[in-house]
C-alpha cells in the first residue's frame, strides 16, 4: 500500500539526514582544514614565490609546470591562490574574532541585565543592521583607508550586531534555566553568573553562526579587493586575480576560474561545517524530512492522558 | 442495513526502527441512523481507528491488515482520486480542536462554499446560498454577516458548530467525530451533541462514529458503544446494558471512575498500574496486568468477542 | 483601522533607526583621517575652493552644529553638493536610483520565481528530485560569490553564445526589450544567491504548514489536493516566507553594488563604489543615504504586507 512506499522513503531521508549533518560538519571542516595547512605551509613547497613574474609564459593555459595556469604577467596562478588564502582567512580570523569578542560581551550583557541597558545596547545594532553588509564595509574602508586592519575592523564592525543579537536571544533562552537560577539563590555574583553559568550554555549558536560568518567575511574581502578598496596590487587576494583576470577572460578564462572557484570552495566549507554544526547540535532544527519521521500519535492531543504512542516516542530514543 | 463495516483492522506506527501495532485486529459495524460510540484512554488506538477510516493516517503509520467497507467501496483498496471524492460527501469528520481545524487566513464562508463547490459542482452564488443555510442550521446567529468572518472571531462552540456545518454540508452517510467536545465546556458540549443528533442521525439517517473518552457523552447520545483498551475492543454493547451490566473488568473499572471526571484526566486511579505504552503491550489480554480477575491463562490468551448476554459481546476468559 | 494603527506602530519605530543611520553616515566623514575638504578636493585645491567647501560642509562649526546644518538641509530635500562637478547630489541619484530599483525588482521576481515553487515541491516530497536540487541551490548559492558569478555568466552567455550584452545600460523608456535584455544576466546573477536563501525558507515553512490541523480537516472534507497546498497551504506558509523577503533586501542592495560594477550598470551600488574609490566623499554619504532608507521602507512594507496576509493583524471581517 501507499503509505508503505511513502514510508520507506522517509526512513532513507531520516538515515540520510542524520548522516549528512555529520557528513557536513566533517566534509567542511575537512575542506578547512587542508586549505588551511595547504596555505599556511605554501612556502615550503612551493616553486613558485606570488609575485615571480615570468615572461616567457604569460597567460599559460595549465600545464605540468603551472598546474593552474599563469596570469598576464606570468605568475603562477595555483601558487598566487594559496597565498591569497592567506589574506581571505587572515580577514575571516581577525573580523569574527574581533567581532565575537564584543558582540558577545554586548549580547551577554543586554540578556542577562535586560532592561535600560538591553536598550542602550541593541537599539545602535539596528542601526548598523540597516545597511546592507558591503556598503557598510566599502564606506569604512573608503573613508579610513586601505589597510589590512581597517577591512578586518570593517567587517568586525559588521558582525558585531549579529554576534550580538544571537548572544542575546540564546542569554534570554538560558538565563531562566533552574542551574542558573540554582546558582543565584546559592548567591553567585552576576559576572559569575554570566562566565561561568551562562556563557558555556549560551555561546553554540553563536558558535554555528561564526562558522558562517567566516565565509560571509571571505566573500566580503574578496568583494573590497575586487572592487579596488581592499587589498591592493601587488598583493595576491583573490578578489584582485579575479579583477584582474576580467581584462583577459576570453584568451585567459582560468584566469577568472581558478580565483572564483577557490574563493566558492573556501566559502562552501565554512557553510557546510556551519550547517553541519547546526543540525549537529540542533536536532530540533534539523531538516524536516527528519522531523515529519518523529513518531507522532494521531489526533490524541495533550488534553488526555499521556498516549501510548508519546510513550514509545520518548523511549524510542 | 450496515453503512460501515471495519473487518479484522490492525494499523502499525513506525518508531525506534520497528513497527509497533496500535490498532490489532479490529471489527465492528456501523448501522444507518444510529451513534457508535467509540470509548477509550488516550492512546488506546481509538484515534488511529479513525484515521484508518479516512485513509489520513500520518506517513509514519500504516494500515497492515484488514478491510474497512463503505457500503460497497472498500476504503482500503480505493486510489486517491476515490478517497478524495468520498471525504466530505458520503464519509466526513470532524475533530477535537475546532480552533484549529479551520484555516485562519480565510473567511469562514469561503471554507464552507469551497467544499460545496468541491463536492457538488454548485457555481459561487448558489454554493453561498446553501453555505448560509447551513450556518443558520447548525445554529450561527447572524449567519448572513459572519460568513465574511475569520476564524479568530468565533469562539470554541461556534467554530465547531462551523466545522459541523463543513462536515454535513454535503450529506454524508458516515461522520466520525473524534473527540468533537472534548474542548468545549459542558452546556457547549451538549448542544454540539444534540445537533449530531438532530440534524444527521434523525433527518438524514447518518451513521456516527463518535470517538470519546468521555461516558458521560455515551450515556447522553449514543446507541451502542465499544470500550477500547490497549488497541482491542474488550466489549460491545447497546449502551443501556453497558451501564446496568458491564462485563469485562476494565468496562467495570471505567463506571467506577465515572462519577469523578469521567476517565478525562489521569483517570482510573481505582485501577493499579497504568496504561501500557505501544512499545510494551503484554502478552495474552493486554488488560492482564491490572485486572483484579486475572488468572495464569490471561497471559497467553486472549479471547476474541463472544456473545455473551442479550446485545452484549465481550473478550474475556470469565465469560468462556 | 486597526492596520493604520499598526502602521503607524510600525513607523514610530523606524524613526530612532532613521535618526541613528543619519547620525552614523553623518560621522563617516569625521572618520577620514585628515582634513575632509583637501582629501575631497585633492591636493592641487586651490585655498580659495577649499575655504568654499569648509564652509558649505560646515566644517569649522562644533560637531554637532555640523551634525544639525546637514540634517536640516537633508530634510529640505537638499543631499549636498558633488564639489568636483558642482552638480547637486540629487540629480545624480535621481538618474541612478530607477537602475538600483529595476536591477533589485527583477532579480526579486526571479528568485520568488526559481525559489518558492522549488521549495513547495520539495516539502511536498522530501527525498525527491524537487528536495535534492532545493538542498544544492541552498548551498551553493550562498557559497558563490555573486561577482564571479556575474563573470561567469558573461563569459558563456553574453561572449560565447552572444545571447545578452555582457555590460552596458539601457534605458527602460527608450528600448523596452533591449532594457530587459541589458538587466536578465545581472537580474539572475543577484537572484540566484537570494533564492538560495528563500528555497531553504519555503521548504521549511510549508513543512511546518502542513503539519498544522485544519491541513487535515481541509484534507477530510475532500479538498482537491491542489487547492490544499496552492491555496491554503502557500498562503499561511508566505507569511514567513514574505518575512524573509524583506529581510534579505538588503542583501539584494548590496549585491547590486558589486554587481552593477560587473555588468557596468549605472545604478546607485556603482556611484557609492565609484565615488568612494575617488574620495568624492559627500555624494557617497548621499548614496548610503539612499540605501539605507530603501532598506528601511522595505522594512516597513514587509510588515504592511505581513498584516495584510493576516486577518487578526489587519482586523478583518464582521
Amino acid at each position: 500500500m501507499s503509505a508503505r512506499a511513502g514510508l520507506a522513503g522517509r526512513l532513507i531521508d531520516r538515515l540520510r539526514d542524520g548522516y549528512a549533518a555529520s557528513r557536513s560538519a566533517f566534509v567542511g571542516g575537512a575542506i578547512i582544514a587542508v586549505l588551511v595547512i595547504m596555505t599556511a605551509t605554501v612556502s615550503l613547497y612551493s616553486p613558485y614565490k606570488p609575485d615571480a613574474m615570468d615572461f616567457m609564459a604569460p597567460l599559460s593555459a595549465p600545464t605540468a609546470a603551472h598546474l593552474l595556469g599563469t596570469d598576464n604577467f606570468g605568475r603562477d596562478i595555483l601558487t598566487r591562490v594559496l597565498y591569497g588564502y592567506q589574506i581571505s582567512l587572515a580577514v575571516a580570523l581577525g573580523s569574527v574574532g574581533f567581532g565575537l569578542a564584543a558582540g558577545v560581551t554586548l549580547g551577554l550583557l543586554a540578556g542577562y541585565f535586560g532592561g535600560a541597558l538591553d536598550n542602550i545596547i541593541m537599539r545602535p545594532m539596528d542601526v548598523l543592521m540597516a545597511f546592507p553588509a558591503i556598503v557598510l564595509v566599502v564606506a569604512l574602508t573608503g573613508f579610513v583607508g586601505r589597510e589590512l586592519a581597517v577591512m578586518v575592523l570593517a567587517v568586525a564592525v559588521v558582525y558585531v550586531p549579529i554576534f550580538a543579537r544571537v548572544m542575546r536571544g540564546s542569554t534570554l533562552e538560558v538565563v531562566s534555566e533552574l542551574y542558573v537560577e540554582g546558582a543565584r539563590a546559592r548567591g553567585a555574583s552576576h559576572l559569575r553568573l554570566m562566565l561561568r553559568h551562562i556563557l558555556p550554555n549560551a555561546i553554540a549558536p553563536v558558535l554555528i553562526q561564526a562558522s558562517i560568518l567566516m565565509g560571509i567575511a571571505i566573500l566580503l574581502e574578496s568583494a573590497l579587493s575586487f572592487i579596488g578598496l581592499g587589498t591592493q596590487p601587488p598583493d595576491p587576494s583573490l578578489g584582485l586575480m579575479l579583477s584582474e583576470g576580467r581584462s583577459f577572460m576570453q584568451q585567459a578564462p582560468w584566469m577568472v576560474m581558478v580565483p572564483g572557484l577557490a574563493i566558492s570552495l573556501a566559502v562552501l566549507g565554512f557553510n557546510l561545517l556551519g550547517n553541519g554544526l547546526q543540525d549537529l547540535l540542533n536536532p530540533a532544527s534539523r531538516s524536516a524530512a527528519a522531523k515529519s519521521t518523529d513518531l507522532r500519535g494521531q489526533g490524541d492531543k495533550p488534553s488526555g492522558p499521556v498516549s501510548g504512542v508519546a510513550h514509545a516516542k520518548k523511549e524510542g530514543r | 442495513m450496515n453503512l460501515l463495516s471495519v473487518q479484522n483492522l490492525r494499523a502499525e506506527f513506525f518508531s525506534g526502527g520497528r513497527w509497533l501495532e496500535a490498532v490489532s485486529d479490529v471489527s465492528f459495524d456501523l448501522r444507518r441512523g444510529e451513534i457508535l460510540g467509540l470509548v477509550g484512554e488516550s492512546g488506546c488506538g481509538k484515534s488511529t481507528i479513525a484515521y484508518s477510516i479516512m485513509r489520513l493516517l500520518a506517513s509514519n503509520a500504516r494500515i497492515s491488515a484488514g478491510e474497512v467497507w463503505l457500503e460497497d467501496v472498500n476504503l482500503t483498496e480505493a486510489d486517491e482520486n476515490t478517497l478524495q471524492g468520498l471525504r466530505g460527501s458520503r464519509l466526513s469528520m470532524i475533530f477535537q480542536d475546532p480552533m484549529t481545524a479551520l484555516d485562519s487566513l480565510f473567511t469562514v464562508g469561503h471554507q464552507v462554499v469551497e467544499t460545496l463547490q468541491e463536492h457538488l459542482g454548485l457555481n459561487l452564488a448558489e454554493a453561498q446560498e446553501r453555505a448560509l443555510a447551513l450556518l443558520r442550521q447548525v445554529g450561527i446567529p447572524a449567519a448572513e454577516e459572519r460568513l465574511s468572518a475569520y476564524p479568530y472571531q468565533f469562539s470554541g462552540g461556534m467554530s465547531q458548530r462551523i466545522a459541523l456545518a463543513i462536515a454535513i454540508s454535503c450529506h454524508p452517510q458516515v461522520l466520525i467525530a473524534d473527540e468533537p467536545t472534548t474542548a468545549l465546556d459542558v452546556t457547549i458540549q451538549a448542544q454540539i451533541l444534540h445537533l449530531i443528533r438532530r440534524l444527521l442521525v434523525e433527518e438524514q439517517g447518518t451513521g456516527v462514529l463518535l470517538i470519546t473518552h468521555d461516558l458521560g457523552v455515551v450515556a447522553q447520545v449514543c446507541d451502542r458503544v465499544a470500550v477500547m483498551y490497549a488497541g482491542k475492543i474488550v466489549e460491545f454493547s447497546d449502551v443501556n446494558s453497558i451501564f446496568k451490566n458491564p462485563l469485562h473488568p476494565y468496562t467495570q473499572a471505567l463506571l467506577k471512575s465515572l462519577p469523578s471526571q469521567g476517565i478525562a484526566r489521569g483517570a482510573l486511579e481505582n485501577i493499579q498500574g497504568r496504561v501500557p505504552s505501544l512499545t510494551d503491550w503484554p502478552t495474552g489480554c493486554h488488560f492482564h496486568p491490572r485486572c483484579i480477575h486475572a488468572r495464569a491463562l490471561c497471559r497467553e490468551k486472549a479471547p476474541p468477542l463472544r456473545s455473551a448476554a442479550e446485545s452484549q459481546e465481550v473478550a474475556c476468559v470469565l465469560y468462556e | 483601522m486597526r492596520l493604520l494603527r499598526y502602521i503607524g506602530g510600525r513607523l514610530l519605530l523606524l524613526l530612532p533607526v532613521l535618526f541613528g543611520t543619519s547620525v552614523l553616515i553623518f560621522l563617516l566623514l569625521r572618520l577620514i583621517p585628515g582634513d575632509p575638504a583637501q582629501v575631497i578636493l585633492g591636493l592641487r585645491a586651490t585655498p580659495e575652493r577649499l575655504a568654499i567647501v569648509r564652509e558649505e560642509l560646515g566644517l569649522d562649526l562644533p560637531v554637532h552644529l555640523q551634525y544639525g546644518q546637514w540634517l536640516g538641509k537633508l530634510l529640505q530635500g537638499d543631499l549636498g553638493k558633488d564639489f568636483r562637478s558642482n552638480e547637486a547630489v540629487i540629480a545624480l541619484l535621481s538618474v541612478r536610483l530607477p537602475v538600483t530599483i529595476q536591477l533589485t525588482l527583477m532579480s526579486l521576481t526571479m528568485a520568488v520565481l526559481i525559489a518558492v515553487p522549488l521549495g513547495i515541491r520539495a516539502a511536498i516530497k522530501p527525498g525527491g528530485i524537487a528536495d535534492r536540487a532545493s538542498m544544492l541551490l541552498g548551498l551553493f548559492g550562498i557559497s558563490i560569490p555573486d561577482f564571479w558569478l556575474g563573470i561567469m555568466l558573461i563569459l558563456f552567455f553574453a561572449l560565447g553564445l552572444r545571447m545578452f550584452p555582457s555590460s552596458g545600460y539601457v534605458r527602460l523608456d527608450h528600448d523596452l526589450l533591449g532594457n530587459l535584455r541589458a538587466f536578465f544576466l545581472p537580474a539572475l546573477t543577484l537572484a540566484v544567491g537570494l533564492s538560495a536563501v528563500l528555497v531553504r525558507i519555503t521548504r521549511s515553512a510549508v513543512l511546518e504548514v502542513l503539519e498544522l490541523d485544519f491541513v487535515k480537516f481541509l484534507r477530510a472534507k475532500g479538498l482537491r489536493e491542489q487547492l490544499v497546498i496552492y491555496q491554503h497551504v502557500l498562503r499561511n506558509a508566505s507569511i514567513p516566507i514574505v518575512t524573509v523577503i524583506g529581510l534579505q533586501f538588503g542583501y539584494l542592495l548590496g549585491g547590486a553594488v558589486i554587481v552593477e560594477e560587473v555588468f557596468s550598470l549605472p545604478g546607485v551600488g556603482r556611484l557609492i563604489v565609484s565615488y568612494t574609490l575617488e574620495r568624492n566623499y559627500p555624494v557617497v554619504q548621499a548614496g548610503m543615504l539612499v540605501v539605507a532608507f530603501l532598506f528601511i521602507i522595505v522594512n516597513l512594507a514587509t510588515d504592511v504586507i505581513y498584516a495584510l496576509l493576516n486577518p487578526k493583524i489587519r482586523g478583518a471581517g464582521t
